[in-house]
């Protein structure tokens, strides 16, 4: 016990020393960078997102990424960034959550989760408000960027990891090149991270496939790795092209494009490319991922093979006479499709007229597609008018004309692998979650995987996934409900509880901290477990809270309060947390009233209630917990209570014959006097009997 | 079967000890009326009785015993004075009967309203200490505690 304490007392001192590190404008993190996050670095930050520049013990170069709690930055990919160790991309030092010190707080006032790489990039080859036309010599491209491009890429494909920024806002010349001009100055190309914002969030749609590419960044999916090659086929245009063929397009006439010509054509345009990258363009910028360039097949060109363009690829449908909707006219089903989600009532019309049917039938002329359409029409009939019909006709309708592409359901739009980020972030910004729900209900991503066909995303993970909300759906207590099925489908996700703002809460000991934090600076919520925490809990770690779910459900304050000490007890003593004074003294303060009345015995409770007081002050939960243990108090207060409930039937017992006897039993009494009085009667009569033998046989003797 | 033998050898014992027989009978008639009147199983009263009768008795049957015991004597030692004073012992008995058990009672009702005091005393102190649950007489949940009344919200 008191190693432990002095072990205790030596981290805390470290603690202090190490929050006395640095300058005013600095803080510590992860004992041993310190960041600096006045001094930006806005080149290296993604998205919404700040870097900052951070230096470690001996003075080396870094720098941080604060993640926001609606980004979901990878975590869960930083094991395998560091695994990779390419030396086009910035060594990852250090991640996680910045700590609550006080110094920290004054300078980060939200909690945030914070990395920290090598700083190894110069300026970047692009920035925003540049034409997207670089214009750079083929030669510096094959010879420089191109090498380092296709290397890395080789790197994270061994170490299975998919980058997703690969844009020319992410290539970065070598530390110290502050202006690239035409690119001489660049030796080498540096790609950026990519861990901070989910697959592709940061990157701008051209350089996505197309049915990435219609979706917010959010919704954009997990990615596959055909996506990185299509990016590179981009980012290589982009360098090479003298004009950009998409200037004052905007996202969707830019998707458009790529639609109706191909997105190589969309993306070259009437460039004159170099020859050597002809043939790898119109390879890498393919549409059908089955068709495009492999990594493989890149590399064989990198080193010099020939290799052509694979045949095949999408068929796109025209139609023989265009059909009107909406104002405009359209002889591409897949472009029509994609103009039904936003105006939901005129395609629900548009099908239910027929008028669509006889489009297809006779205009497009498809038997296929016709086949589909009449799938996607009976499957959504099969749901009458059930709530939501008509959002969940006009969705299916659309992904049967444009096969592979976004589900949309009311506002919410997203790639089926992609829901879990996109609910996550309606979580996140406290959006109504309700159409989630609901979709989930219908089962349109079950519809979507069904009818498919490229395959492109883990069917079975989504479906057991969707299975799992669904079931969650079903029940609406804490822990359950919509909220669950954020952190179900969304790994990344922190915890949301609106009572945790400023915090960001990846695991339980986080949760913890907060929480002490939270007490200690006297902002603790009424309730520290709501929808959120007790979803976030359930999900990330079932043991620590679904054993007292149902008393957190129940409407018994005191089942609710023993069930909350328990949960937070337990994470206290499995993670060996420490010392919370916050938290005892919040349960003291909060807990106790409900925690006492479980005791029967109020003695019990008078002295409990002073041992609480003792114990509040040592920040030991776990003791405080002991203190209600059923084995122990409780146990032993429920015997005792049993058995004073036995007395007092028996006295109650005592009672009534007593007053019966005493006020109506006139013999009461009598009985027993007769017995005395047949004693009193035989001593005297036996004493009687002695004198009168002693009197008669003395006379005698004395006569005789 | 018992009980007549033992009734022969009685009947037997008082022929053969004739003067004895006639001096308890006639001295002795007050508690064997007691005897006759007491219907209680363990028949205190006659007992109390006739532990006295007999010992006013007594005197007179050593009188008759230490002379020839015979049927005249005994005749004789029955008179008007020694009859009175054998039944004064009986009538000792009857006064004994009744102020003692007179007296007992009233002891044992004084002693039930001090332990009823005690009891409800006792009572108190419990409901204080554990609540009025532990009375009994309210709707408890399955660990004893009080259920909430049906106008609770």
């Amino acid at each position: 016990m008191s190693e432990e304490a002095s072990d205790q007392d030596k981290n805390q001192d470290q603690e202090i020393k190490e929050e006395e590190r640095g300058s005013s404008t600095s803080f510590i993190f992860k004992g041993g960078v310190e960041i600096f996050p006045f001094e930006q670095l806005p080149h290296l930050a993604p998205a919404s997102l700040s870097a900052c520049r951070a230096q470690g013990r001996r003075g080396e170069s870094f720098f941080a990424v604060f993640c926001d709690k609606d980004l979901f930055p990878r975590t869960s990919a930083a094991a395998k960034y560091i695994s990779i160790r390419s030396q086009y991309m910035a060594d990852l030092i250090a991640s996680g959550v910045s700590d609550l010190s006080k110094k920290t707080k004054n300078l980060l006032p939200e909690q945030k989760y914070i990395f920290v790489f090598e700083n190894i990039y110069g300026a970047p080859l692009w920035k925003e408000g540049d034409s997207l036309a670089l214009n750079m010599r083929p030669e510096l491209v094959k010879n420089t960027i191109l090498p380092s491009l296709v290397e890395m890429l080789e790197d994270l494909k061994a170490g299975d990891l998919l980058h997703g920024s690969l844009h020319a806002g992410n290539i970065f010349a070598p530390f110290g090149v502050d202006e690239i001009g035409d690119g001489e100055a660049i030796s080498e190309a540096l790609i950026g991270e990519c861990l901070s914002v989910p697959f592709s969030y940061a990157m701008p749609a051209l350089y996505l496939p197309i049915h990435r590419a219609n979706v917010s960044p959010i919704g954009r999916g997990r990615g596959i790795f055909e996506d990185e090659i299509y990016s590179l086929g981009v980012l290589l245009s982009v360098l090479l092209r003298k004009t950009d063929p998409c200037d004052g397009q905007t996202e969707r006439e830019v998707l458009e494009s790529k639609m109706t010509q191909s997105s190589y054509q969309a993306v070259v345009g009437d460039n004159r490319i170099d020859v050597y990258f002809l043939n790898a363009l119109r390879g890498m910028l393919q549409d059908d991922p089955g068709q495009r360039w492999t990594l493989e097949d890149v590399l064989m060109w990198v080193d010099g093979h020939r290799i052509g363009p694979k045949q095949g690829g999408i068929k796109r449908l025209n139609a023989n006479r265009p059909l009107p909707f909406c104002g405009k006219t359209y002889v591409r089903p897949e472009i029509l499709a994609l103009d039904f989600e936003n105006n939901i009532a005129d395609a629900h019309q548009l099908i239910t007229g027929g008028e669509l049917s006889k489009w297809i039938d006779r205009s497009v002329a498809n038997p296929a597609l016709k086949a589909h359409l009449q799938i996607a029409f009976a499957d959504a009939d099969k749901y009458g008018q059930k709530i939501g019909f008509m959002e969940r006709k006009v969705a299916q309708v659309a992904l049967m004309l444009n096969n592979g592409s976004a589900v949309f359901y009311k506002e919410v739009k997203f790639l089926p692998d992609g829901i879990g980020l996109s609910i996550g972030e309606a979580a996140a910004k406290r959006e109504d979650l309700s159409p989630y729900a609901e979709l989930m209900d219908l089962s349109l991503i079950p519809f979507w995987i069904e009818h498919q066909e490229r395959g492109a995303v883990d069917e079975a993970v989504i479906l057991a996934d969707m299975e799992s909300c669904r079931m969650s759906l079903k029940q609406q207590g804490f822990g359950y409900g919509v909220e669950r099925c954020v952190y179900i489908l969304c790994e990344e996700a922190p915890c949301l509880s609106p009572a945790f703002d400023g915090y960001y809460l990846k695991t339980p000991e986080d949760y913890f901290l907060a929480l002490n934090d939270l007490c200690i600076d006297g902002r603790a919520p009424d309730k520290i477990i709501d929808r959120h925490s007790s979803s976030f809990l359930s999900v990330r770690d079932s043991q620590l809270i679904d054993a007292y779910l149902m008393d957190i459900n129940s409407k018994t304050e005191h089942l609710k309060a023993l069930a909350t000490l328990r949960m937070l007890a337990t994470i206290q003593l499995r993670s060996n947390m420490g010392k919370a004074v916050g938290i005892s003294n919040w349960i003291v303060d909060n807990l106790s009233k409900a925690l006492l009345s479980r005791l029967h015995d109020r003695d019990l409770r008078k002295k409990v209630a002073g041992q609480l007081k003792k114990i509040a002050n040592t920040g030991d939960i776990v003791a405080i917990a002991t203190l209600f243990e059923k084995e122990t108090a409780l146990r032993q207060d429920q015997d005792s209570y049993a058995f004073a409930m036995s007395s007092y039937q028996s006295l109650l017992g005592q009672e009534k014959i007593l007053d019966y006897n005493i006020q109506h039993n006139k013999r009461y009494g009598q009985g027993a006097g007769r017995e005395v009085a047949s004693i009193v009667s035989a001593t005297t009569s036996f004493v009687i009997v002695m004198i009168l033998l002693f009197v008669f046989f003395g006379d005698k003797l004395v006569g005789g | 079967m018992k009980k007549i033998i033992t009734t022969i050898l009685i009947a037997v014992v008082a022929v053969a000890v004739m003067p004895t027989t006639l001096l308890l009978f006639v001295g002795m008639m007050p508690s064997i009326a007691a005897y006759f009147i007491d219907k209680t199983k363990q028949q205190l009263k006659a007992m109390t009785v006739g532990c006295l009768n007999f010992s006013a008795c007594f005197y007179y049957w050593l009188e008759l015993v230490s002379s020839d015991h015979s049927l005249v004597t005994a005749w004789e030692i029955i008179s008007p004075t020694s009859i009175s004073i054998m039944y004064a012992g009986a009538i000792a008995g009857y006064i004994v009967e009744w102020g003692v058990s007179m007296a007992v009672a009233v002891v044992m009702v004084q002693s039930g309203k001090s332990k009823l005091s005690s009891i409800r005393k006792q009572k108190e102190e419990m409901v204080e200490r554990w609540g009025v649950e532990v009375t009994g007489v309210y709707r408890l949940d399955v660990n004893g505690f009080l259920l909430p009344k049906k106008d609770d919200k």
